[in-house]
């Protein structure tokens, strides 16, 4: 023994095991948290007695045996006898019983048998003259190879008298090169093989004939697989009492990955789902952005083409009082056009709300939407979650339920309190509340409306109204004249006045359209907006969990592999 | 009427051997008739196949190589459909070339003294006994034992050694009577799930436990032998092995129940030997082989002529039946495949119509607001150019500086890659409505899957939905939207100059004329862009739905094809079921008029078979005193005549002429079924077997699967777990 060496190795281990225990002890899955408490400071854990837990199939005769050796009576049979593991002591040694492995029908006694097996220090494994079949092979195979028990494992052939020939040497060559085909590269000799038969040893009990007697004794082959036993544990002990805190480690971080299996698919059925219902939403939402683009660019340029018309017309013989009941009856018009502007919207957000809610219904109602629905739920209430993930997929699959609703629920239509049309009345467009309303959309914007201010519009018409006054009815003549001071100062005053009342228009229809805009887009952000952001929060959430997850199960992989590493160091050293 | 065959008395071996021999005639004949129809209605789906191909190719010609895939793929599922009555057609005719044999095959793990067992039976001198180490039967070997056949199989479940298991399979597949083989050491779970698999083969089963203590070597054995052995084979130990062993058949067939007869085959085997004569009827009387040997003959006299026949019948029973489930869930799967994308269909359809309304309205809108920002600027270009000589060209550049045609670019651009992403969502679902519906499937199969390997059989996963979909997503690349819109516009139109009017009118005028030319220049611009845009529309919609259709077109050829098929094995099976419980109750010395009540029969081989019948079966009274007039002992007399525990039962007086709901219903509430809200879907209506009836997934147990796999065959409508 190297001591030298097992001080470094119980270094590294402690630090390598500390690690370990923050992971568990960080991780968001409770479960996970839980095994943190079970990891071993250390691989040397004191003088307690070395375990050696006898594993095998059913039936080989484990409890058979260890009934012989502590001389402890255990229940014994034909059929599947043992159901738990029994703990007995034989020279100072902690031996232990296991349901035995590979009973395919009972995967809880194979449970138990793993477990026991992942805390042993060393183990016995018993078959019988059958040897191996397929699946038994297999097993013990993954036990050698897979699991590196290899070297911290002792072979046991029982039922040796089964046999026609009975347990000579010939035949034990002959299972012995059966053997090599499933244990190589491993050698006979170095798995300690044994082979006896326990009912002969029985037998020669109750036998009186002397020789008989002997004879039994001899070919139940039991000094030989007591001084194998000895010599075994006496090799092995080192080894195994050095690797047991790393294999248990070792299965406490399978443990851990082993709760990343699951929940795979139904991340992805609500990624599906989460993704399709956005892309209605966004579908949605721009047709109605565009829809608002369209009003206002309608509107905008009716408000200006009445402007234009005015203006167009404007000459020296226009009656100031003529202009006047033109431009009131346009300021009447342009006063009802935001009216029509939001009712037009309210129309168009009124079937735009149908139409999204009928796309999410067949998204609903299709296979696919029916199937993901089902599975969502079920999958979550039968995943094997840990509690916050299973909350967040619970408010995903709620909130992809939902969207709809709350998008109808927003939409505007008749009686609907917070729908659109009351959002975007607000400003009070109407009647007699203008003026307050473009100094709340002055104030807001931070834009000079002069022209829309009343005294400024009656302003621009009253000097067109006065121009054209003094010029008086030959003012048709003095245009045709156009090289006359009188008439070059009428046609400036004229120009004037025509691009006053153009631009009164075109003031007022750019009120209108940013008001108009701005609500809009404040109703689109508030609905719209907030829904998909709110299924964007659950994909992040979702895309988070699954890198997190992804994380964790990288910094699991790479501590097995360090215990692995571990345990294969000290498996070469102490021999 | 004929004396049933096992109420003569003192039938010897030889008589029941010649039986045996005319038996085969009939047997042969009634299986190949079956065979026939089998041949039929695989033509009628390759047939169905054919014209679906046919369809395919007329529906996505510009889906070339995915189309090319997809035939190569259902000629696979052609062939396999062939294939699997070739084997079948293969595996009758060697059993009919033996046909004067009734041929026993000796089945079990390596080691449990199948070789010893046929040493014994022909006398021979051992050369063929393995000495302890595995796998010494390699080959298939047959002999003669009192006029019967004795096959000897390669041993099952050795180390490595699955290419032995299917020699074994294939050879116990022919047999008339299997004897399987324990041995008293460790009967482990995988013996008894071979046991339960030969079962449902039909097979019946005679169970031996080939003892084993050491009794050569040195006088130390024999005289152990001599002295333990017969305690021994009586030992609680071996009685808690064999109930061990029953227990493992029982996990996975609830209610059999397996006699196992025991003997040490190695003393029967030396008692032949001259070293042995001394003590060679000690040695036959504590080996207790002649117990089993007459139980051999026993049963060849009993049950013998009855098996000669089932065992041609059952050769194509047996795949018919499992294919029969198979194809089914096949087609459920197909089916339900073509759903989703019958839906996408519908969906890309009703999608495409409104996008197309939505995008015209986009690029005329779009076209409109830039005319209005121009219109807008008319009333200040008035004002500037109205007296200017070249207000043409000023105009013209004006209206240039306004980039219409870069922003009807821009949109179109965006539309397109909407369509895009749709038409790729549309694609991403199906893949994974595909994957999660093959999911889902997994476990409501109602076929027992742990007891057929179908990858093992050539070709068949071929025919399964996710081979089909593998090809039909990833063949080519998906769908693009196909973008190309050219403007060529002669976009100004002339205006008169009109220098000598008044320069009032002249504004008026040339903003009227303004005005025209934007409402021209807006009025050709749509038309142009929409007529482009609809151009490329036209190619994406039909370069989508050409694969779309493909896809769906393949998938429900196949699941047609395939229900078809399973309906018409499933009537294959029910034919061959009803003329199994014929014979029995022939068996059984039942008057014809008994007999003729039977209208069909659902069975699950093995397991639970089901008579409908017309009025209540009795045995007769007449018959040698048999005094069995309860109808419950006609059911037992069955059971044991088809040696296994299969439940049977009747249904007297069922109306198959109510509607397939209410008789679904009748039946559900018999077996006391709670599946919950059922809905009836037809189905196509040229296809001959249309009614699919839905059920919200359940956790149903192998049991209540059972039941309703009975009432499906009952039925013949398929019953399948959605959501």
């Amino acid at each position: 023994m190297n001591n030298i060496k097992i001080i470094e190795l119980d270094k590294s281990s402690r630090e390598l095991f500390k690690n370990i225990k923050n992971t568990f002890s960080s991780s968001s899955n409770n479960k996970i948290v839980a095994i943190a408490a079970g990891v071993p400071e250390t691989i040397i854990d004191g003088e307690s007695p070395i375990n050696v837990v006898f594993a095998g199939q059913y039936g080989a005769g484990k409890s058979t045996i260890l009934s012989l050796l502590t001389g402890e009576k255990l229940e014994t049979g034909g059929g599947v006898t043992t159901q738990n593991c029994q703990e007995l002591e034989w020279n100072s040694i902690h031996v232990i019983d296991t349901p035995g492995i590979h009973t395919q029908n009972r995967p809880d006694h194979d449970q138990i048998t793993y477990d026991a097996i992942a805390k042993a220090d060393l183990i016995v494994f018993v078959i019988t003259n059958e040897l191996f079949s397929d699946h038994l092979g297999k097993h013990f195979q993954k036990l050698l190879f897979e699991k590196q028990k290899g070297k911290e494992i002792m072979l046991v052939v029982n039922k040796m008298g089964d046999e026609t020939l009975g347990n000579c040497t010939e035949n034990q060559e002959i299972k012995g090169s059966e053997i090599k085909k499933v244990i190589t590269p491993y050698e006979i000799d170095e798995l300690y093989t044994t082979f006896i038969d326990s009912k002969s040893l029985l037998e020669s009990f109750e036998e009186t004939d002397i020789e008989d007697k002997e004879w039994l004794e001899e070919v139940s082959g039991w000094d030989v697989l007591q001084n194998n036993l000895n010599k075994f544990i006496k090799d092995k002990r080192l080894i195994g009492r050095y690797t047991t805190a790393l294999f248990k480690v070792e299965q406490q971080l399978l443990e851990a990955l082993a709760e990343f299996k699951s929940g795979d698919t139904c991340t992805d059925l609500l990624k599906i789902d989460l993704v399709t219902r956005r892309g209605e939403l966004v579908s949605s939402q721009a047709r109605i952005l565009e829809k608002i683009e369209e009003i206002s660019s309608k509107h905008k340029t009716q408000i200006q083409k009445w402007g234009d018309e005015i203006a167009v017309e404007l000459s020296s013989s226009d009656k100031k009082e003529t202009v006047q009941a033109k431009l009131d009856s346009r300021f009447n018009d342009v006063n009802e056009e935001m009216g029509k502007m939001v009712k037009e919207l309210e129309n168009y957000l009124n079937i735009e709300s149908g139409r999204l809610q009928q796309n999410l219904d067949d998204f609903s109602s299709s296979d696919l939407g029916r199937m993901t629905a089902d599975a969502i739920n079920s999958e979550i209430k039968n995943l094997n979650l840990d509690p916050k993930n299973r909350e967040g997929m619970q408010k995903a699959a709620g909130a992809s339920k939902n969207i709809g609703e709350f998008i109808i629920k927003h939409a505007t239509g008749p009686g609907m309190k917070d729908g659109a049309s009351n959002i975007l009345k607000l400003g009070g467009y109407s009647g007699s509340k203008i003026h307050e309303g473009v100094k709340w959309v002055g104030h807001a914007f931070g834009h000079k409306f002069a022209p829309w201010e009343a005294v400024k519009w009656a302003r621009g018409i009253g000097n067109a109204g006065r121009v054209l006054g003094v010029a008086g009815a030959g003012l048709g003549f003095v245009l045709q004249i156009a090289n006359d001071r009188q008439e070059d100062k009428a046609e400036r005053q004229l120009i004037q006045g025509r691009s006053e009342i153009r631009s009164a228009f075109v003031d007022a229809s750019n009120v209108i359209d940013l008001r108009f805009d701005e609500d809009s887009n404040t109703w689109v952000a508030d609905n719209y907006g907030k829904a998909i952001k709110e299924v964007d929060d659950r994909l992040e959430e979702l895309e988070s969990m699954t890198t997190k997850n992804n994380n964790e199960v990288a910094v699991y992989e790479q501590y097995l592999k360090e215990v692995r590493n571990l345990i294969a160091i000290i498996q070469e050293n102490y021999e | 009427m004929a004396i049933p065959t096992y109420l003569r008395e003192k039938k010897t071996l030889e008589e029941a051997l010649i039986e045996c021999k005319n038996a085969t005639k009939q047997g042969y004949q009634e299986a190949n008739a079956v065979l026939k129809k089998i041949k039929q209605s695989i033509e009628d789906a390759q047939e169905q196949l054919t014209q679906g191909l046919d369809e395919i190719g007329s529906t996505g010609s510009s889906q070339v190589e995915t189309l090319s895939k997809v035939k190569r793929q259902l000629e696979t599922v052609k062939e396999c459909f062939e294939q699997s009555y070739n084997d079948t057609k293969a595996r009758l005719e060697s059993k009919h070339g033996k046909k004067d044999a009734f041929n026993i095959v000796l089945f079990g793990r390596t080691m449990c003294g199948k070789s010893t067992l046929m040493e014994i039976l022909k006398k021979g001198q051992g050369d063929s006994i393995g000495k302890g180490a595995q796998r010494t039967t390699r080959d298939i070997r047959e002999y003669e034992w009192n006029g019967l056949t004795i096959t000897d199989v390669p041993g099952i479940d050795s180390f490595e050694g699955s290419e032995d298991d299917v020699l074994a399979e294939e050879a116990a597949d022919k047999a008339d009577l299997i004897i399987f083989m324990i041995t008293a050491g460790q009967p482990e779970a995988t013996e008894a799930k071979w046991l339960v698999k030969l079962k449902r083969k039909d097979k019946p089963i005679l169970c031996l436990c080939n003892y084993k203590q050491a009794i050569t070597g040195n006088e130390h054995n024999l005289k152990r032998f001599l002295k333990t052995a017969e305690g021994n084979m009586q030992s609680a130990h071996v009685t808690e092995m064999f109930e061990q062993f029953n227990k493992f058949v029982q996990d996975n067939l609830p209610g059999e129940r397996i006699d196992i007869y025991i003997a040490h085959l190695q003393s029967m085997f030396l008692s032949r030997k001259e070293d042995y004569s001394n003590i060679s009827e000690e040695l036959v009387r504590i080996s207790r082989f002649p117990i089993f040997e007459r139980a051999i003959i026993n049963y060849v006299i009993r049950y013998g002529v009855f098996n000669r026949r089932r065992s041609f019948l059952s050769i194509v029973d047996n795949p018919v039946y499992l294919q029969y489930l198979q194809l089914l869930d096949f087609s459920r799967d197909n089916y339900m495949e073509s759903r989703h994308v019958y839906d996408a269909i519908s969906q890309f359809k009703s999608w495409v119509e409104d996008f197309e309304i939505d995008s015209k309205k986009k690029i005329e809108t779009c076209i409109d607001n830039k005319c209005n920002d121009i219109r807008n600027c008319i009333s200040s270009f008035v004002e500037e150019n109205v007296t200017a000589v070249n207000v043409k060209e000023l105009w013209k550049d004006r209206v240039e500086s306004f980039n219409i045609q870069k922003a009807i670019d821009s949109k179109i651009y965006v539309i397109g890659s909407e369509a895009q992403r749709k038409i790729n969502t549309i694609f991403s679902n199906l893949d994974a409505a595909f994957k999660i519906t093959l999911e889902l499937n997994k476990d409501t199969s109602l076929s027992d899957k742990s007891f057929t390997n179908w990858k093992k059989i050539n070709g068949w996963i071929s025919a399964g939905a996710g081979a089909i979909y593998a090809i039909l997503a990833f063949s080519s690349n998906p769908v693009g939207w196909v973008f190309g819109v050219s403007f060529v516009f002669g976009i100004f139109a002339l205006f008169n100059d009109s220098r000598e009017e008044k320069l009032r009118n002249a504004r008026i005028e040339l903003t009227k004329k303004l005005h025209k030319n934007v409402d021209k220049l807006c009025k050709d611009y749509k038309k142009t862009a929409v007529r482009g845009f609809i151009k490329s529309m036209f190619q994406t919609k039909k370069d989508t739905l050409s694969r779309l259709n493909i896809m769906w077109h393949t998938l429900s050829t196949l699941a047609n094809s395939q229900r078809e098929m399973a309906w018409s094995f499933c009537e294959q099976h029910c034919e061959i079921s009803k003329v199994m419980s014929v014979e029995v109750l022939k068996e059984l010395g039942l008057y014809d008029s008994e007999i003729e009540k039977i209208k069909s029969v659902a069975r699950i081989p093995s397991v639970k078979s089901v008579m409908l019948a017309s009025d209540y079966i009795h045995i007769n009274n007449n018959n040698k005193g048999k005094q069995q007039t309860e109808k419950g002992n006609i059911f037992y007399l069955m059971q044991k005549t088809l040696g296994n525990s299969e439940a049977v039962s009747t249904i007297v007086s069922f109306d198959d002429s109510r509607p397939i709901s209410a008789q679904l219903f009748f039946l559900l509430k018999k077996y006391n079924l709670k599946l919950g809200p059922v809905q009836f879907v037809e189905l196509k209506q040229d296809l001959k077997y249309r009614n699919v009836a839905y059920f919200k997934p359940k956790d149903l147990t192998q049991q209540e699967k059972n039941t309703l796999n009975i009432i499906q065959q009952i039925l013949k409508i398929q019953i399948i777990q959605r959501n």
